[in-house]
């Protein structure tokens, strides 16, 4: 499977997906115009990579800010990504924050909640 | 013939698509059992996700809306700081203005008198007075002129300053008439 890798704009955030090293990252802020139009790539390469994943994989999540779309996609990536949990796969997902930003702390603790998935919270 | 339009992607596809899935069940007329209870299960695991979804949104929309207000206070505070800047230094800059004016209005005025009415005071007091008095008139008629310095530079500030405050609103309106509607402050949730 190729790299999924997009470089960040002022509205998109970086996004580096590697199988190889089962390795999933998603840094920045994001508030695309059109969350759909640009998470569909990745949710395309996610529903390939959920088919044939590593056996462990790691991601890690640095976002700095998302919009309320955004915040969907991103739910529904995690979601696609702790189904790998579900089937026996080490998934190991890491939420880093600034630690001045309670927002996006208990933004990853409500993402928590609904995971299944080994979950840490990590201060920058 | 009227072509059917490709139907627009959107971020609850997959939701619709269960609960259209869910509605065919039910609008069958030979359904079994089985189905509807399917059909059921299937219909509440995914209730289950979107009320999971619904919550999260909410929050991160909250969120989103505090830092929204957050940001608009700094900017607000930020505006004032600003304008408070910018006050001084217009009013230094009209008062330098002014200063120089002034300087030039009395160096005028300084040579009028020197020139055209001094002469005259020099006679009528050289007729009337001696010794130091004459100095003294002399002098005085220099107070007189000196003191006339602070009202002037007043009312030349004054009319500088009008001026000023004139031209910085013509230019805020010109600005606001440019940013249209969408200039105005973001609007705070109640």
């Amino acid at each position: 499977m190729d790299v999924l890798k997009f470089e960040p704009t002022n509205l998109t955030p970086y996004i580096m997906f590697d199988a190889e090293k089962g390795k999933i990252e998603l840094s920045g802020r994001s508030i695309p115009e059109n969350s759909l139009d640009f998470y569909q790539p990745v949710y395309d390469w996610l529903d390939e990579y959920v088919n044939n994943p590593n056996e462990k994989t790691v991601v890690d999540v640095k976002l700095d800010y998302f919009n309320t779309s955004s915040s969907k996609c991103i739910l529904d990536i995690l979601k696609k990504i702790d189904k790998l949990d579900d089937k026996g796969y080490d998934v190991l997902i890491k939420w880093y924050y600034d630690e001045n930003d309670e927002d996006m702390m208990e933004a990853g603790e409500d993402y928590g909640d609904l995971l299944e998935a080994p979950f840490e919270l990590i201060t920058l | 013939m009227e072509q059917s339009r490709p139907r627009k992607r959107n971020l609850f596809s997959q939701e619709a698509a269960v609960l259209k899935t869910a509605r065919a069940v039910f609008e069958k007329e030979d359904v079994t059992d089985e189905e509807i209870r399917s059909a059921l299960e299937g219909l509440c695991d995914s209730y289950e996700e979107l009320l999971d979804q619904s919550k999260l949104i909410t929050k991160v929309s909250d969120r989103l809306q505090k830092k929204i207000n957050k940001t608009n206070d700094q900017l607000e505070l930020k505006n004032v700081e600003l304008q408070e800047t910018l006050d001084s230094l217009t009013k230094a800059k009209v008062g330098r203005k002014a200063a120089t004016i002034t300087l030039v209005i009395f160096i005028v005025l300084f040579l009028v008198a020197e020139g055209l009415i001094e002469p005259y005071i020099d006679t009528y007091v050289r007729e009337h007075f001696t010794g130091l008095a004459v100095i003294g008139v002399q002098l005085g008629s220099k107070a007189v002129l000196a003191l006339f310095l602070k009202p002037i530079e007043s009312i030349v500030e004054k009319i500088l300053m009008k001026q000023a405050e004139t031209k910085l609103k013509e230019e805020k309106a010109a600005a606001a008439a440019a940013a249209g509607p969408m200039g105005s402050p973001i609007p705070r949730s109640k």
